[in-house]
């Protein structure tokens, strides 16, 4: 896709076009919808934490739809085994050899749906997949497709009968967004229009993989002025030194949160990023990264990342 | 924005610095000053949980001044170590009364770290070392919380700061301690009239000794250079009476007589004399000292020891003295009389009783071994808790009650001698000791106190007769607990009979001997053997003072240095100080930025506030966010910035 790499414009345009055909499918979800898009662009992988039936699973088909990219779903359940993931050897009598019959990993957009209701085992098989970006099984290595996004889903933990992801397994996603019930106007057309499945069969993609690896290689080239460094390191140290975290961010948090604002900036069409850019991802990005020290206080991602910018002044 | 719970949580830690500085003072401060203290401290604190208005400058000024009447009148003098405390106390609390800002708070703070310091001018032992030293980092940690506005973060987090802060400032203070000059005689003595004076003095009535049998504390502490001399010899001198109401012994005054020449039998004993601080001039020493520091106490012609000045400080001496001797082999007539005064016409029942039994026997020892004989025969009861005596206390003791402790008998053996013609006199001091087998050395406390008689034989010269020992032979020979019946509430009874505490408490006391020892009486000689150990011969203050000035200043110089280095100003963007100006401008109209509000959030909110200025804040800000954090921004864009925020007038 030469006509990407040479023009921003025209990959903004093309980005806006998904945007607008997820909309019609997502009601109401515009920022969602967006920061899945910064996830994707910034080579993140995205969790999706909400109670059932709130669209998660339609928002991660549609997307596949509209980016045009191969589709694979894979129910977390808790006999879910690692090579249900990855794959598995099987001996060929005809050639006398063992041929590797590849995973649904293997797809370019993965949709793990409910991925704490399986074993820490499974999850982790998945969960080194989307680090590494490549499956190894017998000593032999079979790199995954490029792009390589997965979207995951989780109930909220409170919830029987799941295995929440451990701290060391959630810093791999790079945001965590939850969807929400939908405004009532909304809600009103979901009962009124027509099933969501069939709209998604009628999708039409608006980018496809070349496009999506070109705009992903342009993010990290987006100007962050030194300003805009100080302000990220200012949030990094805040949230180590306040003594309100169990840890701060990690230089890898940090990255990431960089990569997202790179991400969202490109979206909006801003030619550096911008601090507000910044704020708009750090919810996401942070969220579910800090823990308040106070292990009684459940207060939402959301607050957590408001009371940070509350107490960072913008350099 | 600020926190509500802020202003509590900070009055919450330098109160609670302030009261535990105050903790050591209570003993010594008024009630009614402690009273007031801590009623202005609650009433404090409540009004600022309940946003009471706190009293205006009138009000405080009139308790201002009615609390310093109350202390001039009350301790009759504004300076000095006790009034001084009190007045400070008072002005820290009525400072409560006006404090709002962190300044007011630190203020208060330093009045504590200034009553830690002054918590050691009453007492510089290892118990008050332990109350201070945690009250300066709770203190420390105060002035963290109150300067470090804004930040909940968990409560010990100040203590972990302060504390790794006070940890590096301990070699400083170390080298401080080991080479700040000390300067020659008693640096840090109060004035005399101050001090409360402990352990014996120089008047004796009835019963004054008993009281202080219920004092365990230290008097002094002995080390021999060889073998300790058996209990029975054991006496250390203290004052000599040799005044006698009717009722009273007490010290002659304004009295100077030549020393009744000594000679010395037998074999000495050396030892070390440690002497916790008394406030009086006394040195003790064993019967009958010889050698001691000629620098640090002259002889009276009573033989005790007495001091230049008043012992505000641990001191430590050597001395060596002598169990037998013949002192004074011969009387003048001057001592003579005065040691036969008889108040006219008290105790005629004693000295009647003297005379009889004079008549009946042969000499002057005689005498006074029939005398002590008679106190053994009779029924004489030896107890802590006399019976009160009348006016001529002497008859009503030997005739009527018959029960008494040491003074008692000293003080009657000491008017029947005089009343039969024998030249006699009561003296006090201590008897015995606890032997701390840890520490090898003797302990002396004021239950340890003593009272004796020494009366003038011809040819003997002065002659210790212990009427005591006549009646409770263990006293002398063991101690106050054997001497008395089991159910006699004597102190540290419980200590004695348990083996283990009896060691702990040997262990402790070894402990605060050592700390006498290495640290309160660290001073000019024992700092110039230090530095002789280190090489330096001969150490000159003024040299030592310039090194040490010197080096400390350098390593300031050193550390500030590498602070300003550190915190050096950042350039100024100037991108940014004129948003920053914009922003002020803004301020001053009641439109804040608040902390991490993003530039356009700002400028959509001084729209909604403001629509006038919505064009020009747009403006300003789109520039502003254009050159701070877009690439290649254009050199003119920053001069329409400036203009634009100079001819920002809202």
């Amino acid at each position: 896709m030469n006509a990407v790499t040479e023009s921003p414009d025209r990959g903004r345009a093309m980005l806006a076009a998904a945007i607008a055909s997820l909309n019609q499918v997502v009601l109401g979800k515009e920022r969602e919808i967006r920061l899945a898009l910064c996830c994707l662009l910034a080579r993140g992988h995205l969790l999706i934490e909400d109670i059932p039936g709130v669209g998660k699973t339609t928002l991660a088909h549609a997307l596949a739809r509209v980016l045009g990219l191969s589709y694979q779903r894979i129910q977390f359940t808790s006999d879910l085994l690692p090579a249900d993931v990855i794959g598995v050897s099987v001996y060929d009598r005809d050639s006398g050899r063992f041929r590797f019959h590849r995973g649904p990993v293997f797809a370019q957009l993965l949709m793990a749906d409910e991925v704490n209701r399986a074993t820490p085992k499974a999850q982790s098989a998945l969960l080194e997949a989307m680090e590494e970006r490549q499956v190894t099984v017998d000593g032999e290595t079979h790199p995954l497709p490029e792009p390589f996004f997965v979207v995951a889903t989780q109930n909220p933990s409170y919830q029987v009968g799941t295995f929440p992801l451990p701290e060391s397994q959630i810093d791999r996603f790079l945001m965590r967004i939850e969807l929400g019930y939908p405004a009532p106007g909304h809600e009103r057309q979901l009962l009124r229009g027509r099933d969501r499945r069939d709209l998604l069969a009628d999708l039409p993609a608006a980018l496809d993989p070349p496009a999506i690896l070109a705009l992903q290689q342009r993010i990290p080239e987006l100007h962050a002025s030194d300003a805009l460094l100080d302000y990220v390191q200012a949030l990094a140290r805040s949230s180590r030194d306040s003594g309100r975290y169990q840890a701060g961010l990690s230089p890898r948090a940090v990255i990431s949160l960089l990569r997202s604002a790179q991400a969202w900036a490109f979206l909006h069409g801003h030619a550096g990023v911008l601090p507000e850019d910044l704020q708009a991802v750090l919810p996401a990005v942070v969220g579910h990264r800090l823990r308040p020290r106070d292990a009684t206080d459940l207060r939402a991602p959301l607050l957590i990342a408001a009371e940070l910018l509350k107490a960072v002044p913008i350099p | 924005m600020r926190d509500p719970g802020e202003g509590l949580r900070r009055l919450g830690w330098t109160l609670a610095g302030l009261l535990a500085a105050l903790g050591p003072h209570f003993r010594y401060l008024h009630l009614w000053v402690t009273a007031l203290a801590l009623g202005i401290c609650a009433w404090r604190l409540l009004a600022e949980r309940r946003g009471w208005r706190l009293p205006g400058a009138w009000t405080r000024g009139v308790i201002a001044i009615a609390a310093t009447a109350g202390v001039a009148f009350g301790y009759r003098t504004i300076a000095g170590l006790e009034a001084g405390t009190a007045l400070l106390t008072l002005m820290a609390a009525l400072k409560l009364l006006e404090t709002r800002g962190p300044r007011d708070h630190v203020v208060l703070i330093f009045i504590g770290w200034f009553l830690c310091l002054a918590a050691f001018f009453y007492d510089q032992g290892l118990l008050t070392l332990a109350w201070v030293l945690p009250t300066v980092w709770l203190l420390a940690a105060a002035l963290l919380v109150v300067a470090r506005a804004g930040s909940a973060g968990p409560p010990l987090a100040p203590f972990r700061t302060t504390g790794a802060m006070l940890a590096r400032a301990v070699p400083i203070a170390l080298v401080l301690f080991l080479f700040f000059p000390r300067i020659a005689g008693q640096f840090w003595g109060a004035p005399a009239a101050e001090r409360a004076r402990t352990g014996l003095t120089e008047e004796m009535s009835p019963g004054d000794i008993s009281d202080l049998t219920s004092d365990d504390t230290v008097a002094f502490r002995v080390r021999f250079a060889g073998e300790a001399p058996p209990p029975l010899q054991r006496y250390w001198r203290g004052p000599v009476l040799t005044e006698f109401d009717g009722h009273t012994w007490s010290r002659a005054r304004n009295q100077v007589y030549f020393l009744p020449p000594i000679s010395w039998r037998g074999a000495p004993v050396d030892y070390t004399v440690t002497l916790e601080p008394t406030g009086q001039r006394l040195l003790f020493a064993l019967d009958l000292v010889r050698d001691w520091p000629a620098d640090m106490a002259r002889q009276s012609w009573d033989y005790q020891l007495v001091s230049r000045e008043p012992i505000h400080n641990v001191l430590q001496y050597q001395a060596r003295s002598y169990p037998r001797y013949v002192a004074g082999p011969v009387l003048s007539p001057a001592l003579r009389n005065r040691h036969l005064q008889l108040p006219p016409g008290r105790n005629p029942r004693t000295v009647e009783l003297a005379r009889r039994l004079r008549a009946t026997a042969t000499s002057d020892v005689d005498y006074a071994r029939r005398v002590l004989a008679s106190f053994r025969e009779q029924e004489f009861y030896y107890t802590l808790t006399p019976p009160g005596l009348t006016r001529d206390s002497v008859d009503d003791f030997l005739f009527n009650t018959r029960r008494g402790f040491c003074g008692h008998f000293a003080s009657a053996f000491t008017l029947l001698m005089r009343a039969a013609g024998v030249p006699a006199r009561v003296v006090t001091g201590y008897q015995g000791g606890d032997w701390n087998p840890i520490g090898g050395y003797l302990i002396l406390r004021q239950s340890h106190a003593h009272a004796w008689s020494e009366i003038w034989l011809p040819g003997r010269g002065w002659t210790r007769f212990d009427p005591t020992a006549a009646v409770a032979p263990e006293r002398v020979e063991r101690d106050l607990q054997s001497a008395l019946p089991d159910e006699a509430n004597v102190p540290g009874r419980l200590l004695r009979q348990s083996d283990l505490l009896w060691q702990a408490g040997m262990l402790w006391d070894n402990v605060q001997a050592l700390w006498n020892d290495q640290v309160v009486r660290f001073d000019q000689p024992s700092q110039e053997r230090l530095l002789h150990s280190l090489g330096v011969d001969d150490p000159d203050w003024r040299d030592l003072a310039l090194l040490l000035t010197t080096g400390l200043v350098l390593a300031l110089l050193l550390v500030s240095g590498w602070l300003a280095w550190e915190f050096r100003p950042r350039r100024a963007d100037p991108v940014a100080a004129s948003y920053r100006q914009f922003q002020r401008r803004l301020a001053r109209q009641g439109i804040e930025c608040a902390v991490g509000e993003a530039p356009r959030d700002f400028a959509q909110r001084v729209q909604r506030l403001r629509p006038d200025l919505a064009a020009i804040a747009q403006a300003i800000t789109e520039l502003y966010l254009r050159l701070r954090y877009l690439p290649a921004p254009a050199a003119r864009d920053l001069s329409r910035l400036r203009g634009l925020v100079q001819r920002f007038r809202p």
